[in-house]
């Protein structure tokens, strides 16, 4: 038996609050063993659950007792804890959930800490700022197939590796007759196996870069503040082509929930699509050289479109990404990252 | 964004049964007997092997240990060692090297450590007493305890409706794999109770 048991007891059970409210109620105490109580502390925080390693971020805290506690005794803490005017708003998808609650534990010396938590809904009105959440950073990214600096270099050592295999049978390491015979045949197949795999990795490193070429001077600008549910965001690209090329420009509008669980070799992503928009922005058609492009992508938010989150391990995702596919050439893509608020 | 309540919180459970879990709900479910390792654990000198193919529940045996053991202090290998002394659980024991696997036992009393490979004989070598444990549970009975475990976690009382899987259908199909029958379950219970029974 725990030394006691505590309950969050709230004015409003259940209750949905906005930014800025402020949440009242109690913490009830059943003390079942004579024990000290070192800080019985109440906490507003919100929860992520699901498919991802939990997270927890702490917004308000308030000690409502230190002191000593009788068998049979029951107490009654009253609490009150605000809300921050910039929240994150409560949500239940399918890989994550973001849920509010106030939060109770007692700090009972040489014992399991009891705690208790009851859940709250926190909605953010439509037009008012929300949090996207501790990790959020909204940019426009080239969406790179790795990190091009380590697959450069690793295509560099595979190189060198195969630059050792070819060298070692010509006979600078010395060797003679069958012996070098046998070593030209091992230097060979090694070559034969390294280099094709190190121009790949030089190509993945190096495949973003060269894809911009075919462009020349490249614009993209989208929103730099929060879009809101029901409301059109845009996203233009130009580009002025150094010669002409063959392609199309599409532009895709999709949200996705992305979960990351456990650690080290057990660690897996998860993903799942909320939702897919395409539009073609330019059918497949010649671009002149020097001519300058510009084309503008426009989606209608959803008027029930889920707000950006962004933490640890758990993310709800926007994103606009931009694609044109060069006949002949690598294809260019930039990814926008969207701010969406309610 | 559907209109339809997934299936826990149809049946008021505050979150899926089969997601995510804290180290301390971990720990709080875990189906395993961990008294005889511990009594092992009572003298100096000796460790404790857990070992299993990815998702048999080693790592929960740990978090077992480490309930049972207050004092114990659990990492993942690559993480920095603790102090000289203690009674360390160490997880992922072999995704390090060598000297890296000796660097985190040398300061060690006691241990216990998860591997996907046997190392009883390089443990002997660095002057343990190694007792090992092969971990897979292959009965119904226990996988079905360790499903029932995840709900009475969040639901200690009976529920107000027939939980939306079949869990012999799932079993069939993951057989021992623990991380895989977590995942069949969570995708279960993400469904409306209307569509209970699923069949995954």
């Amino acid at each position: 038996m725990s030394k006691c048991d505590l309950a969050v007891v709230l004015e409003k059970p259940g209750g949905t609050f906005g930014p800025g409210d402020t949440v009242v109620g109690m913490v009830t105490v059943d003390v079942n063993q004579d024990c000290r109580c070192n800080g019985l502390t109440v906490t507003l925080r919100w929860a992520t659950h699901g498919r991802g390693n939990r997270k927890t971020r702490t917004f308000a805290t308030e000690i409502v007792f230190t002191g000593d506690w009788k068998a049979g005794e029951q107490h009654l803490h009253p609490f009150e804890l605000t809300l921050p005017d910039l929240v994150s708003p409560s949500y239940a998808g399918t890989l994550l959930n973001l849920d509010w609650e106030v939060y109770a534990t007692a700090d009972i010396p040489w014992a399991f800490d009891p705690e208790a938590s009851s859940r709250i809904t926190v909605r953010v009105p439509p037009g008012v700022p929300c949090d996207p959440g501790p990790e959020f950073t909204q940019s426009a990214e080239a969406v790179a197939t790795g990190n091009s600096a380590v697959l450069v270099i690793t295509a560099a050592m595979l190189v060198l590796i195969a630059g050792v295999g070819f060298v070692i049978p010509l006979g600078i390491a010395g060797g003679s007759g069958p012996d070098r015979a046998e070593m030209a045949i091992v230097g060979l197949i090694v070559c034969g196996t390294v280099v094709p795999i190190g121009a790949l990795v030089a190509w993945m490193g190096l495949r973003k870069q060269v894809a911009a070429k075919a462009l020349g001077d490249i614009r993209v600008s989208g929103p730099t503040g929060a879009v809101h549910a029901g409301e059109e965001v845009a996203v233009t690209l130009g580009f002025t082509p150094p010669k002409a090329m063959t392609g199309a420009i599409t532009a895709t509008f999709t949200g996705t929930e992305r979960c990351v669980s456990g650690s080290g070799t057990n660690k897996r992503t998860h993903t799942h699509e909320l939702l897919r928009l395409e539009q073609t922005l330019r059918p497949q058609g010649t671009f002149d050289a020097g001519a300058p492009v510009e084309v503008t992508a426009r989606f209608r938010l959803p008027a029930d479109i889920a707000p950006s989150f962004e933490a640890s391990e758990n993310a709800l995702r926007w994103e606009i990404t931009l694609d044109v596919d060069i006949a002949g050439w690598p294809d260019w893509q930039q990814r926008v990252l969207l701010h969406v608020a309610p | 964004m559907s209109d339809h309540l997934p299936a826990f919180r149809e049946l008021n459970l505050p979150r899926n049964p089969f997601g995510e879990l804290t180290p301390d709900e971990w720990a709080a479910v875990a189906v395993v007997d961990v008294d005889p390792l511990v009594d092992w654990l009572s003298e100096d000198g000796r460790c404790v092997q857990l070992v299993g193919a990815c998702g048999r529940g080693k790592t929960t045996h740990l978090h077992a240990l480490r309930r049972a053991l207050p004092h114990a202090v659990m990492r993942r290998a690559g993480r920095q060692p603790p102090g000289p002394g203690d009674l360390l659980l160490l997880d992922e024991y072999d995704i390090v090297g060598p000297l890296a696997r000796w660097r985190h036992l040398r300061r060690a009393s006691r241990c216990a450590v998860a591997a996907h490979a046997d190392f009883s004989r390089q443990l002997g070598w660095m002057g343990w007493q190694v007792h090992t444990v092969h971990v897979a549970v292959r009965d119904r009975a226990t996988i079905a305890r360790i499903a029932e475990h995840r709900v009475r976690q969040l639901a200690p009382g009976p529920l107000p409706a027939a939980p939306p899987v079949d869990l012999d259908a799932v079993v069939d199909r993951t057989g021992d794999d623990l991380r895989a029958l977590t995942d069949a379950l969570y995708d279960a219970w993400q469904h409306p109770l209307e569509a209970s029974r699923v069949q995954v």
